[in-house]
């Protein structure tokens, strides 16, 4: 697929969900809608370095949307971003304690309108909780988690990118790892509470 | 020894989240997670976990594209030269401006001969796009799904037939008069919806959306000054979220058809 010049939102949706064009996707999302997007969050009590970290995280959160089915082709990818962009900005804006008047009205009008978009966002959070355990658990951890559940890599294609002796190192290796990160995610009331609120609500 | 055990139970769900267990191993594990609340826990952390994973994997691939696209990005922006640290530039393009003034006034007399409101209509108008993620279906209002549809005629007849209306419904119904070219109608509910934000006492819905709809609906009924009043309100606040769309050009364009009229 040629991914170039002006793309469709069924390509681009085609992009994400192929897994083989994700950054071009990204790319086009960043040429054509970041000025839009920027300028939610500038005319609303952020700055530019606001609007960067809000995009990246609507980025990750509408391509994990995408590719779980969540994102339904009956809005346009502009307003799907322009909706998630909004959602996260007055999240972050209230975790800041400075929900004036226009965040309040915002508030008030999304939960009946954006339902998805608000549950998924709260199973985000419990995602953004669990990452920064991941993190704790060390590069080593990190880098072998990666190559398992990100890349899709086998068992072979890692070990010629780890020094361990085999399969059988590399495996005992992965499940200590995981473990690891389940017992901390376990040991994490904040965690639990938000997964739950998640799962009832469907993700 | 214990660890060991409990990584063959994490192995055993591990693999059963990819699908790689057969019918009777996945079957037999499907009968104890039903039964066993510690491994239904253990295998909805395990899931979660797995995908927090991913979610990392592909923040961090964000990240490093994103410091690329920026600097693309900030670099466009400095293309718009700051006039005050290019005076010598100036100076020389004044000089050659002076040689092309009449090419200039030839532009103008023509943009002059041929401007009209219809065409600035038509250069302005943007189709107000829902900011919604769901389709016709649960949270969404009648009109919501009507507009998205296009059906512009039918939510002006359900808002005629609605006892309670709320900001979201006039907005909406304003934007299907002007699709509906009923700009008359359009400008009544704008500017219904421009009393309520002008009351102390309500929260401020669509004010920025209202006022460029509503400047557009002027132009098309002929009401030049009042459309010239928004343009300017909306070019001189640079957080309007219109304000990139109207230039100084528009603006005058407003000004030769004030002076037609």
């Amino acid at each position: 697929m040629q991914v170039s010049g002006k793309l469709t939102n069924e390509d681009l949706i085609l992009a994400i969900k192929s897994g083989n064009n994700i950054d071009e996707a990204i790319s086009f999302i960043y040429k054509n809608y970041y000025g839009l997007l920027e300028n939610i969050v500038i005319t609303n009590n952020g700055n530019k370095a606001d609007a960067e970290d809000v995009i990246q995280e609507v980025l990750v959160v509408f391509i994990e949307m995408v590719i779980k089915g969540k994102y339904r082709a009956e809005a346009s990818v502009r307003s799907f971003l322009y909706t998630l962009t909004r959602n996260l900005w007055i999240s972050e804006l209230r975790k800041r304690g400075s929900a004036n008047k226009r965040n309040t009205s915002y508030e008030d009008s999304r939960e009946v309108i954006e339902k998805d978009i608000s549950d998924y966002l709260v199973y985000h959070e419990s995602q953004k909780l669990i990452m920064t355990l991941f993190e704790k658990l060390g590069e080593k951890c990190n880098q072998i988690l990666t190559y398992f559940y990100y890349n899709n890599y086998s068992m072979k294609e890692i070990l010629e990118k780890v020094e361990y002796e085999n399969e059988q190192v590399l495996r005992n290796k992965k499940y200590k790892c995981l473990k690891g990160l389940i017992k901390m995610v376990n040991s994490s009331p904040a965690i639990k509470e938000n997964l739950k609120t998640a799962l009832q609500n469907g993700r | 020894m214990e660890d060991k055990n409990n990584y063959k139970e994490l192995e055993l769900l591990d693999k059963y989240l990819d699908g790689e267990l057969d019918s009777s191993e996945a079957s037999a594990l499907e009968r104890r997670i039903s039964e066993d609340e510690t491994l239904r826990n253990e295998l909805e952390i395990l899931q979660v976990s797995r995908d927090a994973i991913r979610t990392k994997a592909l923040k961090d691939r964000v990240k490093k594209l994103h410091q690329t696209l920026i600097t693309e990005i900030r670099d466009d922006e400095k293309k718009v030269i700051p006039i005050d640290r290019n005076k010598k530039f100036f100076r020389t393009a004044m000089s050659v401006a002076a040689s092309v003034i009449i090419v200039v006034a030839s532009f103008i007399a023509y943009q002059y001969a041929t401007v009209n409101a219809n065409k600035l209509y038509s250069q302005q108008f943007l189709s107000y796009e829902l900011p919604v993620a769901r389709s016709s279906g649960e949270g969404m209002t009648v009109i919501d799904s009507l507009y998205l549809s296009g059906n512009y005629a039918q939510v002006i007849e359900y808002f005629n037939s609605l006892g309670q209306k709320d900001i979201r419904d006039y907005f909406l119904t304003a934007m299907s008069c002007l699709h509906t070219e009923r700009f008359t109608e359009a400008i009544g509910l704008f500017q219904y919806i421009v009393e309520k934000n002008s009351s102390p006492a309500t929260e401020n819905y669509f004010e920025q959306e209202t006022d460029f709809y509503l400047s557009l609906a002027y132009l098309k009924t002929g009401e030049f000054t009042k459309c010239k009043e928004l343009f300017a309100k909306m070019k001189a606040n640079p957080k309007h979220l219109y304000h990139k769309n109207i230039t100084r050009k528009d603006i005058w364009m407003l000004e030769i058809l004030e002076k037609d009229k």
